[in-house]
C-alpha cells in the first residue's frame, strides 16, 4: 500500500478547501495534498449557476462556476497535489488519512496538519419524518439543482417545494424558467429560511406562491408522486381542518443542511449540537490537535466569500501549528450562546489573541444590542438566516479569564416572533 | 415472450417463497419458469419484511400471543406443533445457515435480549428457554437486572431481568431472494420479469397461463404470488377465504446508541415494540399495526411515525437516535385458518401457497415440501450432475483487505471510484448489479446498498443514473425507481419549453 508523508492534507475541494490549499502554499508549505471525491474542483459551486457570488471578496457579481474558476485557475498553476475522484474513507486522531482512488488504490497519507473542508449534505425526507407513500419524484433541492444545471434533466413538471432555504427558492425560479409549474413553496416558519434577497428575486418576482406557517403532511402516488397534502401549522401544531391537496409530480425538499462530519467523528472530534460542526477554538482547530475545520463542514454559511476566508484562516493557523507557533492553552475560555443566540463559533478561545465570533440569533430582532464580555455592538435588524460576525480583542475578555466563560447574548432589542 | 413458451413447472411470484422453490427445483432436470410481474424479484411483501430468522426461542414469540388469547397451560400450548409454519420454522433457520456459504447472502446473528418488567415475565421466559433447549438450541440464559445491562448497558433499570437468546438473527429477505433466484437462473431456471399473470386455463396435459406478454404452457403450476395468491387461486376455481390485511410501519435508525442485540419485551397482542438489528447494523423500530383494505398501500402516517419514534427510548431512555428512513410493510392472514399457511390443490398439478407471516424463516424448508408434493403429483425428479450450488457474486468491495482491494483496482479501475459516499459503493459494483440483471434504481440500491445511507442518495443519485444508463445503453430518461411509470426524470432541460413528451407517453 502506498504511504505518503505530507505537510498539510485538505479534505474537500469546494471553495473552503481550495482557498486553504492555496493559502498554505503561499505561506510556504511544500507538500500540500487536496482530496476531492468528485470529478472536478469546486464543490457545490458548479451547480450554483445563478449570480450573487463574490460581491464581498472581488467586488464583482459572479456565478458559482465563475467564482470557482478564480480559485481553480490559481491552484492549477501551483504545486499542489490534487487528487480528484478520490474518496477519503478514514481519518485517525494521529492525522492519518485513508483514501481510495483508481490511480493509487487504497492508500494512506500521514499529515502534519489536516484541514476538514467536506461541506455539508441535505436533510432527507426521512430525517424530518414526512409520512406518506414512497414513489419516484421526491428529492432534495440540491440534487434537483445538480440534475438540472449539471446533468441537463428536469426531475418533474409540476413542483411543490417544501422549505424556503436558499436552494429551494433558487430552484423554484430555475424551474419556472424551464417552463415547469411551481405550485407552491411551503414553509413551516413564519418567515423564509433563506436570504430576503432570494425571497424577492426568486419567488415574488416570478409570482410563485409562498405559503408560510404551512407544511406537507402526506405524499400520494404509488409509482410517481401524484400530489401532496398540506396544512397550516400554528405553534408547532398541524391544524387538521386546514388540510388540502395539491396535485404535483415532484416534491423538492429544502429543509436544511447537515455538516458532513462522519470522518471527523471517527477521529474523535467533538461535534457541536448547535452548529452540527466540530467544536473549535479561535484558530479553527478542533479538539484533536493539528486538525482544523472550515467552510460548511464547520458551520453552514450563506455567503461563499466567507467560506473562502474561513478556509484561508484555517490554513494560516495550520501553518503556524506546523511551525510550533500554536501552543496549547493552559486554560481556555468557553464561549457560550446566551439570550436569543442560537449558535456561536468558535466554542472555546485561549483569550490571548483577537477573535472573530460567528453567530446566529434564534428569533429575528430589531434594534438589537449584542454583548460578549466587555464588547457591545448595536444592530438595526438581525435575522436567524444570516451569520453575524463580531471582532473581539483580548481586552474585551476581561473577567472571562476568571470565570472561564464568555457568554454572548442579545441584551436589548425587540424580538419579532 | 413473443410466442408461446412450454415449460414443465411455472412458479407464479418471485418473492422469497417462489425463489426458494425455484432454487430447490433447479437441482433437478426439470424445466422451470418463474413469472414475476415486477421488474425485479423480491420486491413484493418480501421487500418490507423485518427479516428476522426466528431460531431458538423465536418461534414462541408469536405463539405466546395466540396463547394469550386462548389461555390454558402455557408450556403444553407452546410445545404443540400443529401448524405447518411452526414445524417448518427450525428447519428453515438451519437451512439459511447451511445455504449461506453457497448463496453468499448476509446473516447477522446478533442474539436477542428480551426484557422483563415483572417476575411473571421471567417465569414465562423460563418456559421458552426449556422448550427451545429440548429442541437442541443451546446457550439461552435467564438474566437478572445486571445481566441484561451487561448485554445492553443503556437498558432502563426498570427492567428487572430477561432472557438472552444467542440464536436471533436477521437477513435482508430481498437480498436472499436475489441470491436464490440467481442460483436458480444459473442452473437453468427462466426468470421472466415484467410478466404479470392475467388468467389461467386448464387444458389437457396442463395449463395455459396468460400474461401481459403472451402465453405460456405449463404442466405444473405453483402459485406463490404472496398477497395476490387469492387472485391466482381464483383463476382456477372458487375460493372460500379472504385476507385480513394489516399495514405495519417501520423506522430505520442509525445505530448511534451502539446497540448490539435485538431488543424486545414479552409480546402482547397487537402490540409489538421491537428494536431489530438489521444486517447492516442499523436499528429497525418495528412495527405498528393498522387494519388496511389495500394490498399495495405502503404509505406511512404521522401517527405511525410518532409512535415508532418512542420505541427506542422505551427501552433505552437516554439513547439518542437519527432516523434514516421509514416505510410500511404488509401482513396478511387468511380468514379460514389465520394462524397457518394454506397449501391447496384445487386442481391436479396445481399447488397454491397461501402463506402468512412469517414466510421468510420457513421458506427454504417449505420449498422442499412443495418439491415433494410436485413429485407426488407426478413430476419426475432426476438430479442434474452439473448443478452448481455457488452463487457467482463478489463480496462488497469496501469490506476487502487493502491488498485485495488494490489487486481489484489494478485489474479494474472502476473499483477505485467510490460513488456512494455513505455506504462506500464503487462504480464497478453498480455496473455489476446492472449486469446481474438490475434495471431499476431500487434494485441497484438493494443489491449494492448505494443510496441507503445517511444522505439517502442526495449526492450519488445523479451519478448512479449516469452509470446505470451507460451500462444499460439507454438514456437516463428511461430509468425508473421501481418499474411502472416510476420514472426518475421527466425530460431534458428545455424539454418542457419544446413540448417533449415523456418516455412513458412516447412508447
Ligand atoms: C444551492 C446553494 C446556493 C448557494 N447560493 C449562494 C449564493 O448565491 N451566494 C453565495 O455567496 N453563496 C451561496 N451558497 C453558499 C456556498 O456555495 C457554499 O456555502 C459553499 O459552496 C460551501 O463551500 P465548502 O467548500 O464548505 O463546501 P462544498 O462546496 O460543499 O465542498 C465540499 C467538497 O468536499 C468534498 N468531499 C466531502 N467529503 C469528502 C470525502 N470524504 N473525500 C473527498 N472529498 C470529499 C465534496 O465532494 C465537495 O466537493 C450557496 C450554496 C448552495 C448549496
Ligand atoms: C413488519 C413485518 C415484519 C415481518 N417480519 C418477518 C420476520 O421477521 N420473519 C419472517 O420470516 N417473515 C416476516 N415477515 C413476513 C414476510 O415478509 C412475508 O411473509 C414474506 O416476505 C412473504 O413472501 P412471499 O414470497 O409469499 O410474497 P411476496 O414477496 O409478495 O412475493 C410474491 C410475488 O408475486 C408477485 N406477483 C403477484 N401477483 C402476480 C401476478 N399476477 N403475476 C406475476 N407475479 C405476481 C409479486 O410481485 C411478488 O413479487 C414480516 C412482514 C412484515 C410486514
Amino acid at each position: 500500500m502506498l504511504v505518503k508523508e505530507v505537510d498539510l492534507a485538505v479534505i474537500g475541494a469546494g471553495p473552503a478547501g481550495m482557498a486553504a490549499a492555496i493559502k498554505a502554499r503561499e505561506a510556504g508549505l511544500d507538500r500540500v495534498i487536496l482530496f476531492e471525491r468528485a470529478e472536478c474542483l469546486g464543490g457545490l459551486l458548479h451547480q450554483c449557476i445563478h449570480n450573487g457570488f463574490g460581491l464581498h471578496r472581488f467586488g464583482e457579481d459572479m456565478t458559482g462556476p465563475e467564482y470557482a474558476y478564480r480559485f481553480i485557475g490559481q491552484i492549477s498553476s501551483m504545486d499542489v497535489e490534487i487528487c480528484l475522484n478520490t474518496m477519503v474513507t478514514h481519518l485517525s486522531p494521529e492525522r492519518a488519512i485513508v483514501a481510495i482512488n483508481s490511480r493509487w488504490g487504497e492508500f494512506t497519507v500521514n499529515a502534519k496538519a489536516i484541514i476538514l473542508a467536506m461541506g455539508c449534505r441535505e436533510r432527507s425526507r426521512f430525517s424530518i419524518g414526512i409520512p406518506g407513500s414512497r414513489p419516484a419524484g421526491i428529492l432534495t433541492a440540491g440534487l434537483a439543482q445538480r440534475l438540472v444545471n449539471v446533468d441537463g434533466y428536469l426531475p418533474g413538471r409540476q413542483f411543490v417545494i417544501l422549505g424556503s432555504g436558499d436552494i429551494g427558492m433558487i430552484m423554484a425560479r430555475r424551474l419556472r424558467l424551464e417552463g415547469a409549474e411551481v405550485k407552491a413553496v411551503v414553509e413551516i416558519l413564519p418567515h423564509v429560511g433563506g436570504l430576503i434577497r432570494n425571497e424577492v428575486q426568486c419567488l415574488h418576482d416570478f409570482n410563485i406562491p409562498l405559503l408560510l406557517e404551512h407544511t406537507v403532511t402526506d405524499i400520494y402516488g404509488n409509482y410517481r408522486v401524484e400530489g401532496v397534502k398540506i396544512a397550516r401549522v400554528q405553534d408547532g401544531k398541524i391544524l387538521k381542518d386546514t388540510e388540502r391537496d395539491i396535485s404535483c409530480d415532484c416534491l423538492l425538499l429544502s429543509v436544511g443542511l447537515i455538516p458532513e462530519n462522519e470522518l471527523s467523528r471517527e477521529a474523535g472530534i467533538i461535534i457541536s449540537d448547535e452548529t452540527g460542526g466540530p467544536m473549535v477554538d479561535e484558530y479553527l482547530q478542533t479538539n484533536v490537535r493539528g486538525i482544523f475545520a472550515s467552510g460548511n463542514v464547520l458551520q453552514v454559511h450563506d455567503l461563499v466569500d466567507n467560506v473562502s476566508l474561513e478556509g484561508e484562516k484555517a490554513a494560516s493557523n495550520a501553518v503556524r501549528f506546523i511551525n510550533g507557533e500554536i501552543k496549547e492553552a493552559a486554560k481556555e475560555i468557553r464561549v457560550v450562546a446566551g439570550k436569543n443566540i442560537k449558535s456561536v463559533v468558535p466554542q472555546r478561545i485561549t483569550g490571548r489573541e483577537d477573535v472573530e465570533l460567528s453567530l446566529r440569533v434564534k428569533d429575528p430582532v430589531e434594534n438589537a444590542v449584542l454583548k460578549a464580555g466587555e464588547y457591545r455592538k448595536k444592530f438595526r435588524v438581525l435575522t436567524p438566516t444570516e451569520i453575524i460576525k463580531l471582532k473581539l480583542k483580548p481586552s474585551d475578555f476581561g473577567s472571562c479569564h476568571g470565570t472561564g466563560k464568555l457568554e454572548v447574548s442579545c441584551v436589548e432589542g425587540v424580538v419579532r416572533k | 415472450m413473443a410466442h408461446m413458451i412450454d415449460t414443465q413447472v411455472a412458479i407464479i411470484g418471485g418473492g422469497i417463497v417462489g425463489a426458494t422453490i425455484a432454487h430447490a427445483l433447479s437441482k433437478y432436470k426439470v424445466n422451470v419458469c418463474v413469472l414475476e410481474k415486477q421488474p425485479m424479484t423480491g420486491h413484493g411483501l418480501t421487500k418490507c419484511s423485518q427479516g428476522g430468522l426466528h431460531g431458538g426461542t423465536g418461534l414462541y414469540m408469536s405463539k405466546y400471543v395466540k396463547w394469550w388469547e386462548g389461555g390454558g397451560d402455557l408450556k403444553s400450548y407452546l410445545a404443540r406443533e400443529d401448524h405447518l409454519k411452526d414445524r417448518l420454522n427450525d428447519p428453515g433457520v438451519r437451512m439459511f445457515y447451511e445455504l449461506q456459504p453457497f448463496l453468499k447472502a448476509k446473516i447477522l446473528t446478533s442474539g436477542r435480549v428480551m426484557v422483563a418488567e415483572a417476575q411473571d415475565d421471567i417465569e414465562k421466559m423460563k418456559i421458552f428457554k426449556e422448550l427451545a433447549e429440548e429442541k437442541g438450541w443451546k446457550g439461552i440464559s435467564i438474566l437478572d437486572r445486571d445481566g441484561i445491562r451487561e448485554k445492553e448497558p443503556l437498558l432502563d433499570p426498570r427492567f428487572i431481568g430477561g432472557l438472552y437468546d444467542p440464536h436471533t438473527a436477521s437477513v435482508n429477505a430481498t437480498e436472499w431472494t436475489t441470491a436464490f433466484t440467481e442460483v436458480a437462473a444459473q442452473n437453468g431456471v427462466h426468470i421472466l420479469l415484467n410478466t404479470e399473470v392475467h388468467g389461467i386455463e386448464q387444458k389437457t396435459g396442463g395449463y395455459i397461463i396468460k400474461t401481459n406478454d403472451g402465453s405460456l404452457r405449463a404442466e405444473y403450476v405453483v402459485n406463490a404470488a404472496g398477497i395476490f395468491s387469492d387472485e391466482i387461486a381464483r383463476m382456477v376455481g372458487g375460493i372460500d377465504f379472504s385476507f385480513t390485511i394489516w399495514k405495519c410501519q417501520m423506522l430505520v435508525m442509525e445505530n448511534t446508541a451502539g446497540i448490539q442485540h435485538t431488543i424486545v419485551t414479552m409480546p402482547k397482542p397487537m402490540k409489538s415494540r421491537m428494536l431489530y438489528m438489521t444486517t447492516d447494523g442499523n436499528i429497525l423500530a418495528s412495527h405498528t399495526m393498522d387494519l388496511s383494505n389495500s394490498k399495495s398501500d405502503h404509505s406511512t402516517t404521522r401517527e405511525g411515525l410518532d409512535l415508532l419514534s418512542t420505541y427506542l427510548n422505551y427501552y433505552l431512555p437516554e439513547a439518542e437516535f437519527k432516523i434514516l428512513r421509514s416505510f410500511a410493510g404488509i401482513m396478511h392472514f387468511n380468514t379460514r385458518n389465520p394462524d397457518d399457511y394454506l397449501i391447496e390443490r384445487p386442481k391436479p398439478k396445481f399447488i397454491s401457497i397461501i402463506a402468512c407471516p412469517p414466510a421468510v424463516t420457513p421458506a427454504p424448508a417449505l420449498a422442499l415440501d412443495i418439491v415433494k408434493m410436485l413429485a407426488d403429483e407426478g413430476l419426475g425428479l432426476v438430479e442434474k450432475s452439473d448443478f452448481n450450488p455457488y452463487r457467482d457474486v463478489e463480496p462488497r468491495f469496501i469490506e476487502l483487505a487493502t491488498e485485495e482491494k488494490n489487486r481489484k483496482i489494478e485489474a479494474n479501475p472502476g473499483y477505485g471510484h467510490l460513488v456512494c459516499r455513505c455506504e462506500k459503493v464503487s462504480e464497478e459494483e453498480i455496473r455489476q448489479a446492472v449486469r446481474a440483471g438490475a434495471t431499476t434504481v431500487d434494485d441497484v440500491k438493494f443489491r449494492t446498498r448505494a443510496t441507503m445511507g445517511r444522505c439517502q442518495g442526495g449526492f450519488c443519485t445523479s451519478r448512479i443514473l449516469k452509470i446505470m444508463a451507460d451500462e444499460m445503453g439507454v438514456s437516463p430518461l428511461e430509468l425508473t425507481l421501481k418499474g411502472g411509470n416510476s420514472y426518475v426524470l421527466a425530460c431534458e432541460t428545455k424539454g418542457l419549453i419544446r413540448g417533449d413528451m415523456h418516455v412513458g407517453q412516447r412508447s
